[in-house]
Formats: structure tokens, sequence, C-alpha cells
């Protein structure tokens, strides 16, 4: 037997054989050997002689090299194909899958999702990051119809067709994605890749992670061990849901084999509602992929080896042979890049700019989240690296920008890098410094017995960058570093420093930390499906206590206080007088008044724009701009020009010329400007007088001014 | 002050001046770190020391610049930055090169400050200075907003003005002994312009700080705007009794401190009309000269009511207690 072959014989030709719909007795008389013989072969218990091999080939359809290698399934099984789902036993309808349609599609929940669950799947046991990259890419006429070819599309049209003509949301989803590919020739596929993770290992159908993603809807599966997010939760359900086709195509690379491979295990799944096509009535999702003869009447679809023809048409050819897995959203769309409208609302021209918008919005979302998974330090690499891509048609429109935490979330990445490199002060004295001080959680224990574990989770606090959108903010994470609670601190006196603090939690805090794995657990079973906040859940009862999550507020209040110590001066007491005081006597002054007109009076004329340059005689020329005010002809005004000067009182100099030049008139007697009645703009030129110049113009500066006044009454 | 128009280019864009870093050096010559907090709101109380006694401060500014400046083919060359500490009551400038960062943008030094130059409250700004037109040293941009170097506060508050003491009257001064039932006693000329509270008078400082529309809100907001009126006559008639003059041609100068500001500000109102500089000169020209200063008594006053706030106090007063009454009848 050859050693280099792939899988073991004997579950590769038990597959073979489901696949061909051949029994061990038929295989058997074809190749005139016992059927004890193909058992023993089957089993493990003996293996062919290389002659019967040829045999084996002829009988199964394929070449002896297949047979020896065993790298590929034989291609006599049953094509790839859709499998729908048939209604249920009880006939119960239901009208999508009430997870993904739950919300508008939007990208930053997405991004939040899938990068949560390749952090939570990163291969631990390296020291790299799980590399997570996004591509949006738009096919347009043949490129579409290749891709849909590859898809089998002609089989889905006529359940989409039915879905659309329902009166439902998904129904209006589903009509408006149709409408678009018919319409403008036009379809956008979002890929979201990650390597480096484990990938989608385990059994079609029994506990594991490709089960978990690709048959349940609300499975969570989790691997043993602390510090996961509960990857491919409830969550997953934002990657079906931000296809307005309910369609997703997955390929992925396993870290451990499954039937003794690893390389592109190809699957599709589609969410749709209940719905009748022809005489057939059908409960909701569908898969694409090989039948299984396995299966009730062999009709049940599961995952296949792809071959590398078939992934490039089906768009799913992965960069390198590391393990992770890539989901590609078919018909993606992103409800947020559109304001506040509802998919109703957004109109075709909307979308011709979405891809971009989506790509710019899958940046900020990336940033904002995953900022300290993407910081390293201390000699560690990032736990996380992303990227986002866009391309038309094969041609890259927007080229792979990989997401720099520096530049999205610089005071808040210096903090956890200072951390990471163990270069955090107890006291800041520098504006750059990352200060730390350590807040103590009382971990509740699980079972609700009374007492707890103490964990010191981490605080960091530093100076506010000018680039940063919010400031004094606390934000909150746990192992995965991804932000989870970000809120502004509370009762700051209104002179502090703009700073940014950031709460390492549980694992987060170091994995010596104390009581890291306690907090972590508990923080997790705090976490709802979002993993935006920690609060009450049932999880959080069931397995603590009911009042459990009490420790949570009373960390928040803690780490604030601990927060203020770090940033307020302190102080005695209130100042004397008290605060009211305090702020009465800084009255910054006003503006100068417009506000006088609510008492009828004509507002005062401003000079809007001056432009002065030296000219050849010595002089400054002048242009100015004035807007003369409410009333125009009620008021005057005399522009001033005075030399600039460091300290004492600013030599006037007098105008040789003043030439009115729209707006206004000049008069020489008066040496002011007289507006005409309604002008909203009035323009001058002055050219001063060189002879009461203190100093060459060449030398000084030049200030001008404008001296107003209401006309007198006659 | 008005923008200052140079006969030549200068750079666009913001100039950012901060302090990153202040330290104090005490008698036995050991410096002391200053935690950042003590730079905030555009100010550094040095005063937050916990060195009695300090002789030397050294402050780390940081100041950014648009890129610009060191860009080739702009019309300037030899660029340098320089951070200026100023003082209007003793006089002091003191200044200090800063050097650029890598890519030009940055620029960092430590100004030494001596705390025998700084009697109270140093502003610090910067120039960017180069060569243009063949001429050395010309300003090319300054920040929109300065820094203040506070050597006795404690916190730091960029707007501070007046002190506010709370004492008990019966057992102050000889003079205020004489005045026990005075709410308040204001003294805004001198280097140290003061707020004295009588704490003999029951629940003052209290109602002064009073929230909300009940009772001692209301009453708290309109003694708050009472106060203010007073404190801002006072401050009005002591810079005005105080303006140092132009040396050359004697014209009055405003104040370099807060109450230059509140003077530039007051003007507005007293005489709406004249330009600042214009409105300075002839308010001084009436109080030392032989008539006109009785006439603008009340313009003063309305100044000082505008900038307390008091027209609002009193509508918002009267609505609380017509609120009140309406909640009493029913």
């Amino acid at each position: 037997m050859d050693v280099e072959a792939g899988e073991d014989f004997g579950p590769w030709l038990a597959r073979q054989l489901k696949l061909a719909g051949m029994t061990q007795t038929e295989l058997a008389n074809k190749i005139e050997v016992t059927r004890a013989a193909v058992s023993a072969w089957i089993t493990g218990r003996a293996t062919p002689r290389v002659e019967t091999i040829g045999r084996i080939a002829i009988a199964l359809g394929t070449d002896t090299v297949t047979v020896h290698t065993r790298t590929t399934d034989t291609q006599s099984g049953l094509p790839v194909t859709w499998y729908h789902r048939p209604q249920h036993e009880d006939a119960g309808r239901e009208l999508g899958n009430a997870a993904a349609f739950a919300f508008d599609p939007d990208v930053e929940v997405l991004a939040r999702e899938t990068c949560q669950n390749s952090l939570d799947e990163r291969l631990s046991a390296s020291e790299r990051p799980v590399r997570v990259r996004y591509t949006l890419h738009e096919l347009t006429g043949e490129h579409m119809h290749r891709f849909l070819d590859a898809m089998h599309w002609d089989k889905l049209l006529p359940h989409y067709e039915a879905v659309a003509d329902q009166a439902q949301k998904v129904g209006r989803v589903v009509a408006a994605g149709l409408r678009d590919m018919r319409e403008r020739q036009r379809l956008v596929l979002l890929r979201v890749d990650d390597y480096n993770a484990a990938g989608l290992t385990g059994d079609d159908y029994a506990d594991g992670r490709f089960a978990a993603v690709v048959r349940r809807q609300l499975d969570s599966h989790k691997q043993a061990g602390a510090g996961l997010g509960g990857s491919y939760g409830l969550g997953k359900a934002t990657i079906w849901g931000t296809s307005r086709l309910g369609l997703v195509l997955i390929n992925s690379t396993l870290s451990e084999p499954h039937e003794g491979r690893t390389d592109n295990r190809v699957v599709g799944r589609l969410d749709l509602p209940w719905r009748q096509v022809g005489d057939q009535v059908l409960a909701g999702p569908a898969w694409f992929g090989r039948p299984d003869p396995a299966s009730p009447r062999g009709e049940v679809t599961r995952s296949w080896w792809a071959e590398a023809d078939e992934i490039e048409r089906l768009h799913l050819a992965r960069d390198s042979d590391e393990p992770g897995t890539s989901f590609l959203i078919v018909g993606a769309y992103d409800m947020a890049s559109f304001d506040k409208r509802t998919s109703d609302e957004v109109s075709d021209e909307d979308e011709g700019a979405s891809v971009l918008a989506m790509r710019d919005r899958l940046l900020k979302a990336l940033g904002r989240n995953f900022w300290a998974a993407m910081t390293g330090g201390g000699g560690l690499a990032p736990m996380l690296r992303a990227s986002v891509r866009v391309l038309r048609d094969g041609t890259e429109i927007a080229p792979e920008e990989q997401v720099d935490p520096e530049r999205e979330q610089p005071s808040r990445t210096r903090a956890v890098r200072a951390f990471l490199d163990g270069t955090t002060v107890d006291r800041r004295t520098h504006a750059d410094d990352v200060a730390m001080k350590l807040v103590t959680m009382n971990v509740p224990l699980e079972g609700g017995a009374k007492g707890g574990v103490p964990h010191d989770a981490v605080l960091l606090v530093t100076r506010a960058d000018d680039d940063d959108d919010r400031h004094n903010c606390l934000v909150a994470m746990r192992g995965n570093r991804m932000v989870v609670r970000d809120r502004r601190v509370p009762a700051l006196p209104g002179n502090v420093r703009p700073f940014q603090a950031v709460l390492l939690l549980g694992l987060a805090a170091g994995p010596d930390a104390r009581g890291a794995e306690a907090a972590e657990h508990f923080l997790r079973a705090a976490e709802p499906p979002e993993h935006n906040k920690w609060r009450q859940t049932e999880e959080l009862a069931a397995r603590y206590s009911y009042s459990a999550h009490r420790r949570i507020s009373t960390l928040v209040r803690d780490a604030n206080a601990a927060v203020k110590d770090l940033v307020v001066v302190p102080r005695a007491e209130r100042p004397a007088g008290g605060e009211r005081l305090k702020k009465a006597m800084v009255r910054r002054a006003k503006p100068p008044a417009r506000s006088q007109s609510r008492r009828g009076a004509p507002t005062a004329p401003i000079l809007d724009t001056v432009e002065a340059k030296p000219i050849d005689s010595g002089a400054w020329e002048v242009y100015g701009e004035i807007k003369p005010g409410s009333v125009p002809e009620a008021v005057f005004a005399a522009p001033t020009a005075r030399f600039a000067v460091r300290s004492g009182s600013a030599p006037v100099v007098s105008w040789q010329s003043v030439e009115a030049i729209e707006g206004c008139t000049w008069s020489d007697d008066d040496r002011s400007l007289t507006f005409e009645p309604g002008a909203r703009r009035a323009t001058f030129r002055a050219v001063t007088d060189p002879t009461t110049h203190p100093v060459r113009a060449s030398s000084s500066g030049l200030v001008v001014e404008l001296r107003t006044g209401e006309k007198e009454q006659h | 002050m008005a923008r200052v128009i140079r006969p030549y280019p200068t750079l666009k864009g913001t100039v950012a001046l901060r302090v990153q870093a202040a330290s104090v050096k005490g008698p036995d010559g050991d410096w002391e770190h200053l935690d950042v907090a003590a730079s905030a709101d555009r100010t550094t109380a040095l005063g937050s020391a916990d060195t009695l006694g300090w002789t030397t401060a050294r402050l780390r500014v940081s100041v950014t610049v648009p890129a610009k400046a060191t860009a080739a083919g702009e019309p300037w060359s030899d660029v340098n930055v320089l951070a200026i500490l100023t003082e209007g009551a003793t006089n002091l400038r003191a200044t200090v090169l800063l050097r650029p960062t890598d890519d030009g943008t940055e620029w960092i030094g430590d100004l030494d400050v001596l705390r025998a130059d700084v009697f109270h409250r140093a502003n610090l700004t910067v120039q960017m200075v180069g060569t243009v037109g063949g001429v050395p040293g010309r300003v090319l941009a300054e920040p929109t907003e300065d820094w203040v170097i506070d050597v006795r506060a404690a916190r730091p508050e960029h707007g501070q003005t007046f002190t506010v003491r709370e004492t008990a009257f019966s057992r102050s001064s000889l003079w205020l002994r004489n005045m026990p039932d005075l709410p308040w006693s204001i003294n805004a000329a001198g280097s140290r312009p003061e707020v004295r509270l009588n704490t003999d008078m029951e629940r003052l400082t209290e109602l002064l700080d009073a929230q909300g529309d009940g009772p001692a809100g209301i009453v708290g907001s309109l003694l708050l705007a009472q106060l203010g009126e007073a404190m801002w006559t006072a401050t009005f008639h002591a810079a005005l009794g105080d303006l140092e003059s132009d040396e050359e041609d004697g014209s009055p100068l405003f104040p370099a401190d807060w109450r230059g500001e509140a003077l530039r500000d007051m003007l507005r109102t007293v005489l709406p009309d004249l330009t600042p500089g214009e409105a300075l000169r002839e308010v001084h020209r009436r109080r030392t000269g032989d008539h006109g200063w009785g006439e603008l008594q009340s313009r003063i006053q309305a100044a000082a009511q505008e900038r307390a706030g008091l027209a609002k106090a009193v509508r918002e007063a009267v609505r609380a207690l017509e609120k009140l009454e309406r909640e009493e009848s029913e």
C-alpha cells in the first residue's frame, strides 16, 4: 500500500461506496472477492493487494491513482446540488429565521461578530495573530452570471420568487435583492476570511464547529477553555442577515483532519422562510452540497471536498493552506450605510456607492472595536490583524487596507501597549505617560455560594489624543480584547484634562492576574449575544445567582472612582464661595453683541474679510468686505488702520484714499462709509498714507478695524 | 486683538500649544515631577507642587504645526519655533528655542522659569519664525490660544480672576469689624483681587451655591447676580484707575491680565461705537478730565449688569416665583 496516502483506506472506501450507492456485496461481486474481504478492508483489518486496487478503481469508475492517494473522493457520487428542508410534520410555518431577520443588517455588527468568532477560534498554540480579511466584491454582467451558474442559481430562483411574493419583511428584502440583480445586473459579495484559526472541524451533523455553524441556528459551540466569547453563537445569524438573499457559501481549511482531509471543505446554506414551490412545501433552510446517501431518501446534502476549479468558480479560493474559514455572503448589503432609513426606503442610486461606503464603515468598526486585540507589546504579537479590500469584477478598486490601531485609537492603543510592555507608571508626570491602577472585583462563586474570588482588574489612564472621537471614556474588555463597554466617566469636574481610560478584565488583565479565570467566566456569562455590555443574563442567574450582576455595577463604580483619582487634582473641599460663584467669576466675554437686534436697534456692521499688501509706493493697500447688519442705512462705518506692536498702543496711520466698490459710498467729509439701503455686503479699497507710517510698510504688521455707529436721526 | 496682516506670506493652519510635563526644583536641588493633572484647561498650576520654596520650574512645551511649516517649496526658510513666557506685572520675557521631531510637525523643548521672575500668572505662547523674502526672524504663525503658567494656584484654572475667601467679618480686620453686617466685601485693586464672603451672615454661602428653582435657588441666583454686578463694577473702576500708558504717546493701555479682558468686554457696552482702543482713551479722558465721567456711570452699571447676567437672573427668579405661587394655590 502507498504510505503517502491521505485518508485511511477503510473509511475512504466506505464513503465511496456510500457516494456511489453501492453495497459491500455489490463491490465484492464486481471485483471478485468475498464480502468478508471488503468488510475487512473497511474495518481496517486488512488492505487490498496492488492488483485488486486496479479492479476497485474500475468498479468505482475512477483511476488507480485516486484510490492510492485518497486525497479526493471519486467522482462517482451524485453531483453537488441544493437540498431544501421539507416542511415540518405538523405543517408549522416559520416565516424567516428569527435571529437573522430581527434587525437591519449593519456591517459594524457583522465586524464585531466575525472578528470575535475568529479571535475565539484562533489557534491558541501559535503566537501569531489570527488574520481576518474582508473582501467586498461587486460582480456585474457576465461575471455575475458565471458565479450564479456555479451555484446553480436556476434551481434557487423559483424559491426566491416564491418568497418575494410574500408580504413579510423577508419577502421585501429578497424582492429588492432580485430587482437589483435583474435591473442593474449587479451582485455584491462580501467575503470574510480568517487564517490561523481552527476552521470548521467536526462531523457534518454531530456536535462540532461545523454543525454549529451550518446545521444549527442557535447553537453556541464552545471550545473547552476560558476566554471565549461563545464563537458561532446566536450572533452568527448576522452573517446570514447581511445577505439580502439569506445565502452564505463557506469554504474551510481545517486545523484537524476530518475524514482524513483538511483542505477546501465547502458547503452553502440558505436561510429562507416557509414557502411553496410547485407541489413542494418547504420549511425554510436549504443546503448546497453533495447528496448524502446515508441520509433519509439520500437527499440531504452535506459538505464536500471541492476541487480547485470548483472553488474558483464559487469565489471561494483561499490564499494559503493555513487553517481557517471563508464565509461568502451573497448579496451583501448594509442598511446602516444609509443613515436611519429602513430597507424599504433605500433607492437604487444609494446603492451605487454602497460598496465603498461599506468598506469605510467596516474599517471604522474594526478600529473602534478591535484596536486592543490588534495591539501587541512585551514581545507578543497582536492577537488579531484585520484588513478590507474592494474588488469589481475581479479587479481591485480599493487596495487592501490593514486596520492600524495606532491611527484609529492612538491614546488607548498607547495605554494597552504600555501595559503589555510593562512601562506603565503609578502617577503620570509626562503627558504621554500611562498610569496603571488595580481595581479589585469580587467575583461571585458559581451556584450562588456565599463569598467570592477576588480579581485584580487593570485600569489604565492616559491623555486623550486630539484625534480621538470621544474623550473621558472608560472602555472595558475581557480576554479577547474586544471592546464590550464604552461609556463616559460620569460627574467629572470641568477642568479635567481630556483622557482615555481602559479597564482590562479577566484574562485581559494577564493570565497571572489574581482571579483572572474566574472573572473571565463570570463576565462571559454576563454578556448578551451582542457582546456589547455586561448585565443580568439567564446564564448568569442560572450559574451564579439572581443578584450576581450587582457585582458588575460595583466594579464599574469602583473603576470610575479610580479613574477620577488618577485624573482629578485632589482638593480639600468645595471652593470658597461655592462652584456657582467660581463659574460666575470666570465668565468669558461674549462675541460682539449682535443680539441687540431684539430691541429693534440696528446691529453693527462687521468687518468680514480683510486683505492687505504693501505696494510700491511704500503704502499698504487694503481690501475689505463688510456685512452692513440689519438696517444698513441707519449705521455708518469707518475703517481704521494701525501698525501692530507687541506692547503699548498701536500707532494709527491715515488713509491716503478710500474707494467704495460695492454696496456703499465713501464720504471724505465724515471719513466714513454709508451703506446702500438693503445692502447685504459692502466692499471697499483703501490705501494708507506712507508719510504717516512710523516704519516702512514692509517692516510691520497691519491691523484693520471698523469704527461703527448709528447715524443721527434728523 | 484683531488679526494682524503681515507684509509677507504667512503659514495658514492651526498651531497648537501644550505643556506636556512640569517639574520644580526645590532648595535642596531635587526635582519634583508634577502630576499631569497640574496641567489642564490651558493652564499649569505650579502651586500644586509639594516642594515648598521651589526655585526653578521646568516646562516641557510641545507645539504642533501644520506640515507645510517645513515642507519644501514654501516661501519661507530657516524655520524655528520658540516658546515665549511673558508676564505683564514683571515685564518678564523668557524664550527658548524648540527642536523639531522627525517629521517637523511637532516641536518640543524645555523652558526653565525662575520662581523669582514670576509674580503670579505668566502667559506662555509660541512663535514660528523664519526667513521670508530675505528678511530673517519674521513671524510665520502663532497659536490661537495661549497657555497660563500659574506659580501660585494649586488647581489649573484658565480664567482665574478673584480669590474668594470666607471669613467672619466680626473677627476680621479692623475696618471689616466695624461693618459686621456686610454680606461681602470686594477688593478689585492691586495684585490680589479678592472677594470676601461674610460667614457671620447666616446661610449666605449656602444660598450662593444653591441649585434648582426652589426658594433657596431663587434667592441664590439673585444674590449671585448682584455680587457679580458689584464685582464687575469694581473691576472696571479698579482697572481704569491703574492704567499704564504708552511710553511714547502717553495713551492708556489695556491691562495685560484678566482685567484687561473684562474691561474690553464691558467697553463694548459702555461705548459701542468705538474701537476698543478708542473707547479706552475716551473713558480715560472722561475719568481724568473735567466732565463726562458722571454721565458714563449708568453705562458702566449696565455693562456690569450684563456681564453678571442680572437680567436673566431676575427673569428666572420671577418665573420660578410664579411657579411656586401656582403650586401653593393648587
